[in-house]
């Protein structure tokens, strides 16, 4: 009964000094809106990482060539070759699709379009691998790869770089640093993935880029595509053991190449934002704090105020309780009123930024509750002394209080 | 005896000084008096008023309220005492400005832990009795001086107290209005309530039974009619 008559005093009060209110809970609504839109950010922002890996399809092992110390001398990179993916290829464990390849830039002529393009040297298999779809024409062969044969692959977007349409480049020869090169196929649209477009490149078989375009053997990178299901730790060993014994490898001595898993790189990005989260959220969180500073600096006055509507209220039969659960209640609501606009307002800033990014618009319901429930508790802490400030007010005294 | 004090003293530290408001009250007030309490200006009567109301504590002497010892309750006690037992009315109303008339009335009663359609039949009545029941949903500007010290005088009495204590009830109003809210004491006073009333006015204290003069913090006279 109390706390109703205590909810309805408070909103009186919280609503005869509106502007006051509203400054007053203007830092925890600053504060709760930072909580909830960097907690949202960092959340949307994961999912959409989340779809970005489930956009590569299976799961991806990249092998780069590493540094090998014989010794205490370092010898610089040590290349992976042709002869290395050949020898991953024949190995059948795990089932995998092994996708090495060489790129560089070229010179790219077509009738008066000349442009300087990313070739990349691989097999038929990078293809699917990386899940990439044909819309013109095919996707050049094993045999034209063993053959050494001058056949392309474009990107989405290449021909209009090269001012032409897919239907007049295709089946049609352009020069790749100086050579004839006939386009046999013509890829979809696969979009950006930040680190690499596949839509601005050339794809020549593997061989043909290393022979006649690259004149080397040296890969830049190996792909290891593996099912969902594989145990990426094994797959590991197994790629080690191959490549050790490729590469001369004694017992005792380091690998010359590294395997990294990209859905490591995924891990370490999530955490990453976990703790930017975790920090926002920490600096936002004490801007809540100075808000309940704030707060009790207001109902410290509002007791001065309010002095003789106390001493009325004590001799009207108010106790020590009910006086304090008055004054708590009033600190408590102001601050989840302000807590709730704040919720309001950092979803609303978090739905504007997730559509800006095109994100996935995440909002954990935990968050929002749990900074109301925070910011109800910031009241409740520095509504404290006030209460007990009113509720200890002499009622003989307070009566004649100007 | 519904009041009975013996030798009661209040003294004030103002700075380094001691101010003795009352110097040694001996005081006994029966069930169903109408007393008035007259005496200048910083003679000692709303300091006599608060202890005996409960709203403050003697420096020394006893008091005992229905043949309880006030001195020996703590605060919770006493705030229990004043929602039961006494009715304050105040020379500026101090009424709740944003409350109706009605939530004014109800306020003692949600002290008193009720909060029920009896509360609400209750608070009406009051309201009634004092004449207002056409205004119970105003707020205090949207009343007279006499409206809103009825609406004290209302608020008073929901918790049917032991003692109302009224200081100076007419000290803001004109002497008709204040005359009609005598009249109003008068009333209940015939229907066996205790009145306390603290007034400067001979005219207002005449009309009750007895006058109890204060000078100096001290009783210097005590007349019945
Ligand atoms: N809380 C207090 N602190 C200090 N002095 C006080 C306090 N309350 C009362 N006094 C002093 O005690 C004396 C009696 O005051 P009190 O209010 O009882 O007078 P009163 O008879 O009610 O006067 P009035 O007719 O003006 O209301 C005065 O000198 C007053 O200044
Ligand atoms: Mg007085």
């Amino acid at each position: 009964m109390l706390v109703r008559e205590s909810l309805k005093s408070a909103t009186i009060s919280i609503r005869t000094n509106i502007v006051r209110s509203f400054l007053t809970a203007l830092a925890i609504i600053i504060g709760t809106a930072a909580v909830i839109a960097v907690i949202g950010i960092g959340s949307s922002a994961n999912k959409a990482l989340e779809a970005q890996i489930d956009d590569f399809g299976p799961r991806t092992l990249v092998v780069s060539p590493g540094q090998n110390r014989r010794g205490a001398v370092t010898k610089g990179l040590i290349p992976l070759d042709i002869k290395d993916s050949e020898a991953l290829q024949k190995n059948n464990d795990h089932n995998w699709m092994v996708s090495p390849y060489i790129a560089r830039n070229r010179q790219v002529k077509f009738n008066n379009a000349n442009i300087n393009e990313t070739i990349r040297a691989n097999l038929p298999i990078h293809f699917k691998v990386r899940g990439y779809e044909i819309e013109y024409g095919r996707i050049f062969t094993e045999e034209e790869n063993l053959g050494r044969k001058k056949v392309v692959v474009l990107g989405s977007d290449v021909p209009k770089e090269l001012k032409t349409l897919p239907s007049i480049i295709l089946n049609k020869e352009v020069l790749i640093a100086g050579n004839s090169y006939k386009v046999v196929g013509i890829l979809e649209e696969e979009g950006s993935t930040g680190w690499q477009n596949p839509d601005d490149e050339l794809y020549v078989p593997l061989l043909t880029g290393s022979q006649r375009l690259f004149g080397t053997k040296n890969l830049d990178s190996l792909n290891v595509a593996i099912e969902k299901t594989a145990n990426v730790d094994e797959v590991m060993m197994t790629i080690e053991r191959i490549l050790r014994s490729q590469h001369d490898i004694g017992p005792g001595e380091d690998n010359d190449f590294r395997i990294n898993d990209y859905s490591q790189y995924s891990d370490l990005r999530r955490q990453a934002t976990g703790i930017f989260t975790a920090l926002i959220a920490g600096i936002a969180g004490i801007s809540l704090v100075v808000g309940g500073i704030g707060v009790m600096n207001i109902m410290l006055v509002s007791v001065t105020e309010r002095t003789r509507e106390i001493g009325l209220r004590k001799a009207l039969g108010a106790t020590y309780k009910a006086i304090m659960l008055q004054f708590i209640i009033e600190a408590v609501l102001l601050c989840v009123i302000g807590g709730i606009i704040g919720v309001i307002m950092g979803t609303s800033i978090l739905y504007l930024f997730a559509s800006f990014n095109e994100w996935p618009f995440a909002m954990p319901i935990s968050a929002m509750i749990g900074s109301i429930t925070f910011s109800a508790m910031v009241g409740l802490f520095f509504g404290i002394w006030p209460a007990r400030k009113a509720a200890n007010l002499d009622p003989a005294t307070s009566l004649r209080y100007e | 005896m519904i009041i009975e004090t013996t030798d009661l003293k209040r003294n004030f530290k103002v700075g380094s000084e001691i101010i003795q408001a009352l110097k040694g009250v001996n005081l006994s007030i029966d069930k169903g008096e109408f007393v008035s309490i007259m005496g200048p200006s910083g003679s000692g009567k709303t300091t006599l008023m608060n202890i005996i109301g409960c709203l403050d504590t003697p420096s020394s002497g006893s008091y005992y309220l229905n043949n309880q010892s006030i001195s020996e309750l703590n605060d919770n006690e006493l705030a229990m005492i004043r929602n039961k037992e006494i009715g304050f009315v105040f020379q500026s109303f101090h009424l709740l400005a944003k409350n109706s008339a009605l939530d004014n009335v109800l306020l003692p009663l949600k002290y008193a832990g009720k909060n029920s359609n009896e509360s609400l039949i209750r608070a009406r009545e009051v309201l009634d009795q004092v004449g207002l029941s056409d205004r119970i949903n105003h707020g205090p500007s949207e009343l007279s001086g006499g409206q809103q010290q009825r609406v004290a005088i209302a608020r008073a009495l929901v918790n049917r107290p032991s003692i109302l204590f009224a200081d100076e009830p007419t000290g803001n109003l004109d002497s008709q209005t204040g005359n009609y809210v005598m009249d109003l004491f008068k009333e209940l006073n015939q229907q066996g309530q205790t009145i306390i009333l603290i007034t400067h006015e001979d005219d207002i204290a005449n009309k009750s039974d007895r006058i109890i003069n204060i000078k100096d913090g001290l009783i210097e006279s005590d007349s019945r009619k």
